[in-house]
């Protein structure tokens, strides 16, 4: 189960993400990614209460990535956990990524 | 009724609507959220109910009735809090209303009001379980539940007291008005309050209504408009029957004063004739003089005699003396008098007279010999004869209960009345009936009492008959006003059993069809929608089946072409006879297990020349047919650069820069590709974030921890690669394996399998089923490394592909040891 919660402060979009982000979860984390960008330039996800990561996820996050930037804003992740983290290192996608 | 009891009675309408906003209010904090809803219903349905007494003790005393808005309080108890609220209000409401006769409340309508606010509680209860469906009516269908509710009780008071309809009906004459139109107000304060507490539209936006509430609200409209229709069209009948009844009862008995009166009149004026004729015995002998004698002796106005011809021969006014009585209408009617006729006396009324038609004169006549004579007297002549008979005439005589006769004389004097009524001015009366014309129906004030009135002209009296319009109009009232007490529960009953129908013909069929429907939406095609209720329904019931039909058909094409894809996607993947069956050096064994028909995992071996075997185990993200197709670009990719390059780091760093030049969907793929020197057992092998390599070596399997973390293929073009840090980018690792020594390779569907906790299978589970498998030969690993997932995830569904590949070293050996037998494999299906 992933919990999805979008909270807009003038020119920052905050999408907090509790639970797992897998297969399942990863096209409405899509959909929230989407207004987030649409909402504002820069998007902080807050990644604390993220338990798990899928490769679908981190797609997700990739497309994300790219929106952002596309805007000319930028993506932050914040309080990323330590097992999520590890998955970030494996694949290399820690290095696409600002962390908080 | 001072302002006090007014102000009272006010308090006691708004009491209800306060008791819902306080209550409502309450319900949202903490500390009273927590009670039950059964204890909740008892606690409001009391507060409700004492809401109630207070409406029975600050009711206004009506004539052993009380008037009140006690049923205000059960109402909104039922209708906005809860059924069982609803008629404990209702219960305590009613059982203290007939406890309250004890302490002086009316006795007459006792039973009426008990059962009056019982009803109202199970009432209201009824309609928010039936009818509302638990929403809280709006502010029109709240005034009408409390119209109806007070209609009901106060056609109690009737059913009660049959015996005293009269009293009955001036109670509920009185009462309905104000009671019906508090406890309505009251009610629809409450919704209006309850609308604003819940954040509820007053008006629901269109889209948001229902059938039930788009029919609820269209009846309404319908009712009321047929209700005032009815109304008015009864009333405005019953309005012109009541008048012309009223006009027929006066009519009637001026009609029976006038008779007795001309009757009267007739016989004295005969009387006074026969007198002169008996002093003119013939009328050759009449002279006169004689006439004018005996005029004045009897007080008559005019004698006059008459001979055979029908000529005035005597009569007390000279210029009368030879008039032709055969001349005039008025006077000729006298003729029958004459000799031969047969007719010995005749009386005329009082009226205009032919000499002088502005005059008016009464005539009696009575034949003598040779002709006839004729008196007439004026009014005032009679008037003193009269009065005795006018007086007795009037005195007995009413109309209808407490109508009046009155009879006034030509200057508009009361000559008469019925005596028990002191008339102050008769001015006013007077003036009135000379405004009005004779046999009309009109206007006036009679003893400080708005009246209906006729009059005749009787005689020179006017004989006027009056009913007060209160009792003329009482008939009409009672009938209306049962009418529309009728109408209401007519209205209110129609309501219900149209409501009850489309309930069950129609919404019934809806929430069936929506169940089924629900069944198809979750994937269920073989559901067939069998809604028959009505045609509209067996129509839509077809239309939707073949709708699902064809969809089903076409779906079954796509399911056909995926799989395909899936067959398609196996069949890329190598089999070990076709890639190394020559080779006896090394056991294989891979399996790829899709979760979806099309996945995103592949695997691949391949031999790159006469010594070097190429393994491939990645994984494309995302599922379905865009990762399969990924996934065959992937392999491809990966298979080319291999084919012509012998060091795996720079195979994956070029397949990179070809699989991120066009890929506009972020798709990536991770990556394991390893080189195998079969000569040597060198296995060469570098990785683009892909899962770490367990080995077995020494006899026991680990999962040595992967130094680097290179980035997956796709994510970074080659531009933005070069970019990078070293520790993201492809690097090779070598490890040699001695004969016997073995690799496994897999994806995260393995690592990453999920059991109904969201518990991952892991690493750590990883190297103890590898452990734990009876050899290291990766025929037997596979199968059972699969085994230990499935028992590990039990029921929970496959959401990830699970692909293994591993590799035992056996070494160099002569080619003669059957060999081929160990080197298999396979793709297991689930």
């Amino acid at each position: 189960m992933l919990e999805i919660s979008n909270t807009v402060n003038g020119d920052v979009s905050e999408v907090k993400l509790v639970g797992r982000l897998d297969v399942k979860a990863a096209k409405n984390a899509d959909q929230a990614f989407t207004q987030a960008v649409e909402a504002s330039k820069n998007v902080v996800l807050d990644m604390s209460e993220l338990d798990y990561i899928a490769s679908a996820g981190l797609r997700a996050l990739k497309r994300l990535r790219s929106d952002v930037s596309a805007n000319g804003g930028t993506l932050v992740l914040r309080g990323v956990q330590s097992n999520v983290m590890e998955l970030f290192e494996m694949t290399g996608f820690a290095v696409m990524f600002t962390f908080e | 009724m001072d302002i006090g009891t007014i102000a009272q009675f006010a308090v006691a309408t708004l009491m209800p609507v306060m008791a819902c906003i306080a209550l409502t209010l309450l319900r949202k904090r903490t500390s009273v959220a927590h009670i039950p809803e059964r204890g909740w219903q008892v606690i409001v349905g009391v507060i409700f109910g004492l809401i109630a007494i207070y409406g029975t003790e600050a009711g206004i005393p009506l004539d052993g009735a009380m008037m009140n808005v006690r049923d205000a309080a059960p109402l909104a108890a039922g209708l906005f809090f809860g059924g069982p609220a609803g008629i404990i209000a209702g219960l305590i409401g009613g059982i203290e209303r007939w406890l309250a006769v004890m302490w002086g409340v009316g006795e007459f309508t006792r039973v009426a009001c008990s059962l009056g606010t019982i009803f109202a509680g199970v009432y209201a209860a009824a309609l928010r379980k039936y009818v509302f469906n638990y929403y809280i009516p709006n502010l029109s269908f709240a005034f009408a539940t409390g119209i109806v509710a007070e209609v009901m009780h106060l056609l109690l008071v009737f059913v009660t007291n049959l015996d005293q309809t009269a009293r009955a009906f001036e109670i509920v004459q009185a009462c309905v008005v104000p009671m019906a139109f508090c406890v309505a107000l009251s009610t629809m304060l409450s919704s209006f309050a309850l609308h604003l507490l819940h954040n509820k539209p007053l008006i629901t936006p269109v889209g948001d209504r229902n059938v039930v509430r788009i029919l609820h609200t269209r009846m309404l409209m319908a009712i009321v408009v047929a209700f005032l229709l009815t109304v008015g069209f009864t009333s405005i009948v019953q309005t012109s029957r009541s008048l012309s009844d009223t006009t027929e009862l006066l009519e009637l008995s001026v009609e029976d004063v006038e008779e007795d009166i001309v009757d009267a009149s007739d016989e004295n004026l005969l009387e006074i004739t026969k007198h002169v004729s008996a002093a003119i015995p013939s009328a050759a002998d009449a002279t006169s003089e004689g006439c004018r004698q005996l005029a004045e002796s009897l007080d008559v106005a005019e004698i006059n005699v008459i001979d055979a011809n029908g000529f005035i021969v005597a009569s007390t006014a000279s210029e009368f003396i030879g008039f032709d009585m055969a001349s005039g209408e008025q006077s000729s009617e006298f003729l029958v008098l004459l000799p031969g006729s047969g007719q010995q006396e005749f009386v005329q009324a009082y009226r205009p007279i032919s000499y002088d038609a502005s005059t008016s004169r009464k005539y009696a006549g009575v034949s003598i010999e040779g002709g006839f004579v004729q008196v007439g007297y004026d009014a005032q002549n009679f008037v003193s004869d009269l009065s005795a008979q006018v007086e007795s005439s009037v005195k007995n005589r009413h109309v209808g209960q407490r109508g009046e006769l009155v009879v006034i004389d030509e200057e508009g004097a009361i000559v008469s009345t019925r005596g028990d009524i002191a008339v102050e001015s008769d001015a006013h009366l007077a003036a009135d009936v000379e405004a009005a014309e004779a046999g009309q129906l009109f206007t006036t004030t009679f003893a400080g009492e708005e009246c209906f009135a006729t009059y005749h002209e009787v005689e020179g009296y006017r004989v006027i008959a009056l009913l007060p319009v209160s009792e003329a109009n009482a008939s009409r009232d009672s009938s209306l006003l049962l009418v529309v007490l009728m109408e209401v529960i007519v209205f209110a009953a129609l309501f219900l059993v149209i409501h009850a129908v489309v309930k069950l013909v129609v919404v019934r069929g809806i929430r069936r069809m929506t169940v089924q429907l629900a069944q198809i939406t979750q994937g269920d095609l073989d559901v067939e929608i069998d809604v028959r209720d009505a045609t509209e329904f067996t129509s839509l019931s077809n239309d939707i089946n073949l709708t699902v039909g064809a969809l089903k058909t076409s779906l079954a094409t796509v399911q056909a072409d995926l799989d395909m894809a899936a067959e398609i996607q196996a069949n890329v993947l190598p089999t070990i006879t076709r890639v190394i069956s020559a080779r006896d050096e090394i056991e294989l064994f891979s399996s790829m297990e899709p979760a979806k028909e099309v996945g995103g995992d592949f695997y691949d071996f391949f031999m790159i020349d006469d010594d070097h075997l190429a393994l491939v185990v990645a994984d494309v993200s995302g599922k379905g047919v865009p990762a399969a197709l990924f996934m065959m670009l992937s392999k491809t990719v990966i298979k080319m650069e291999a084919l012509s390059n012998l060091d795996p780091a720079s195979v994956l760093m070029r397949a990179n820069a070809d699989l991120s030049e066009k890929n506009d969907d972020d798709m990536f793929t991770t990556a394991w590709l390893g080189i195998f020197e079969l000569s040597t057992g060198i296995l060469t092998y570098a990785d683009a974030g892909h899962e770490k390599l367990a080995l077995f070596r020494n006899g026991k399997w680990e999962l040595p921890p992967k130094p680097n973390g290179a980035v997956a293929l796709a994510v970074f073009t080659q531009e933005d690669y070069s970019g990078l840090p070293e520790k993201y980018r492809f690097r090779n690792h070598t490890v040699v394996l001695q004969p016997g020594d073995a690799v496994f390779q897999y994806t995260d569907g393995v690592t990453e399998a999920t059991d109904a906790q969201e518990e991952l299978f892991g690493e750590e589970r990883l190297v103890d089923a590898l452990n734990e498998a009876p050899s290291a030969s990766p025929g037997d690993i596979l199968p059972f490394v699969r085994e230990q997932i499935s028992e590990f995830v039990k029921d929970a569904p496959q959401f990830d592909d699970i692909t293994m590949l591993g590799l035992r070293y056996i070494g160099k050996k002569a080619t003669d040891g059957g060999g081929g037998e160990k080197g298999h494999q396979t793709v297991s299906e689930s």
